[in-house]
C-alpha cells in the first residue's frame, strides 16, 4: 500500500487489519495499490513476537528496519502509525523548515498556528477546516526555504479527549476513526477533512501571520501584537529542524518574521477567532 | 545583617566585573527586527541562538563597540547590576564575547 500525502510517499509494508482499515478511511483515494513507485518512507507496524500478538498485545512502529519508539499497546495501533508518519517527516526532512504547527488557509493566505501548550491547535484546525478554511496541516508547517511558501499536506486531524465529542457535536457528519483510549496523549481519534481530489487543488501559498492562540474560559476574544523577537523565539522553539538547518534556519525564520505579523489571541469561542482573523488579515 | 552581606557581595561583583574588558567574537550573525525591539544572535560555530529583548538602538550601539566593560554595559543595556552581570555571563557562555586575555 502506497500513501500519497502530497509532499511525501509512504509505503506501508505491513500493518494490522484495523490500521489498514483506518488508513483506507482517512486517506481513501490517496492510496495507490500495487504500486512499485519509489517511496520516501517504507514503514510498518508489527507485533514483535507471537506472544505479544495475543498476550497483552503490543505493536512497534518501524521505518525500514529501525524502530524509533518503544512498543505500545495494540489498542493504540492507528495513532502509533500516524505519530510514526509524523516522526518520519520531522526527523528526516532537512530541505524545508518544519514547524510544529497547524496551517490554515483562506483566500490563498496562510496562517500558521504554532503548537504552544494550551493553544487548542487541533480543535481549532478541525473547526476552521470544517467551516470553509483549507487545512494545509494539523501537525506541521512545511515551509520552502527559498520562496517561504507553505506546502499542503494530506493528513487527518488528531483530536484528543473532550475535543472529540465537541467536534462530533459541531459537525455530526464528520468522518472519524474509532477512539484509542489511554494513549500518552489521552483518548485520541483521527478526523478526515478533505478527499484527495479536493486536496490536489491546494497549492503552496504565502504565510501572512503567525498566530499563537490561547484557549481561556470566560475570556473575550482579543488579539495582542507581540514583538518580532518574541515571535522569532517562539517560532524557532517550535521548529523540528531549526538547529539542524543552522544559519539557513536562522535566516529563513528572520525572513518569515519580517514578512508576517505575529499575534497572540486569547479566545473561548472559535467563531470569534475566525471573524477576527478574517477581518485582521483581510482574508 | 542580611542586607549588609548582600551589599558587600554586590560590590564585590561590581569590582570583579568592572575591571574586565569584553571583546566581541567574530563567529556570529545578528538580526535586529524591524519593529525596533531586541536582537537574535546566531553563533556559526555552536549553531545556537541567543535572544536579547529591549530597544535595539542601544543593542546596536553595544555591538558596534570594539569592546565594553560593565559600566558601559550598564549605561547602554541595564543599570541593574545583577541583570547586567547575568546578561554578560550569557554572552560569555554563548561565545559571543570573550574576556580580555
Amino acid at each position: 500500500m502506497l500513501i500519497d500525502v502530497g509532499e511525501y510517499l509512504f509505503r506501508v509494508d505491513s500493518a494490522p487489519s484495523i490500521v489498514k482499515n483506518n488508513l483506507n478511511l482517512m486517506y481513501g483515494d490517496a492510496i495507490i495499490k500495487n504500486s512499485l513507485a519509489p517511496a520516501d518512507f517504507t514503514i510498518s507496524l508489527q507485533h514483535d513476537s507471537l506472544l505479544r500478538k495475543f498476550l497483552k498485545p503490543q505493536v512497534t512502529f518501524y521505518l525500514g528496519s529501525n524502530s524509533p519508539f518503544k512498543p505500545l499497546p495494540a489498542s493504540q495501533s492507528y495513532p502509533v502509525m500516524e505519530w510514526g508518519m509524523n516522526w518520519c517527516i520531522a526527523a528526516t526532512d532537512f530541505n524545508r523548515l518544519i514547524v510544529h504547527a497547524a496551517v490554515l488557509v483562506k483566500n490563498n493566505k496562510a496562517i500558521v498556528f504554532p503548537a504552544t501548550p494550551g493553544s487548542g491547535k487541533s480543535t481549532l484546525s478541525a473547526y476552521f477546516a470544517l467551516s470553509g478554511w483549507k487545512l494545509y496541516s494539523d501537525e506541521m508547517a512545511i515551509i520552502d526555504l527559498e520562496t517561504l511558501k507553505v506546502m499542503p499536506l494530506f493528513r487527518p486531524v488528531c483530536l484528543k479527549n473532550e475535543s472529540i465529542s465537541l467536534v462530533k457535536q459541531w459537525f455530526p457528519e464528520s468522518i472519524f476513526t474509532g477512539i484509542a483510549k489511554d494513549t500518552q496523549k489521552g483518548d485520541v481519534a483521527h478526523l478526515k477533512i478533505n478527499n484527495f481530489a479536493e486536496y490536489k487543488t491546494f497549492s503552496p501559498v504565502d504565510v501572512v501571520a503567525i498566530v499563537f492562540p490561547k484557549y481561556q474560559k470566560n475570556t473575550k476574544t482579543e488579539p495582542y501584537k507581540i514583538s518580532k523577537i518574541a515571535g522569532f523565539e517562539k517560532l524557532a522553539g517550535n521548529s523540528f529542524n531549526y538547529n539542524i538547518l543552522g544559519r539557513t534556519g536562522f535566516e529563513t525564520i528572520q525572513r518569515i518574521i519580517e514578512r508576517t505579523q505575529q499575534v497572540e489571541i486569547n479566545y473561548n469561542d472559535l467563531s470569534d477567532v475566525d471573524d477576527l482573523l478574517t477581518s485582521e488579515f483581510t482574508l | 545583617m542580611a542586607l549588609q552581606v548582600l551589599h558587600l557581595h554586590q560590590s564585590d561583583v561590581f569590582k570583579i566585573f568592572s575591571h574586565n574588558k569584553y571583546y566581541f567574537e567574530s563567529n556570529f550573525i545578528k538580526y535586529y527586527p524591524s519593529d525596533g525591539y531586541g536582537v537574535a544572535i546566531f553563533n556559526n560555530d555552536s549553531r545556537d541562538t541567543t535572544f536579547f529583548h529591549g530597544p535595539n538602538d542601544n543593542l546596536k550601539k553595544l555591538f558596534e563597540l570594539e569592546y565594553f566593560d560593565l559600566p558601559i554595559f550598564q549605561q547602554l543595556i541595564t543599570a541593574e547590576l545583577q541583570v547586567a552581570t547575568q546578561l554578560i555571563n550569557r554572552l560569555l557562555v554563548h561565545n559571543i564575547i570573550s574576556k580580555e586575555k
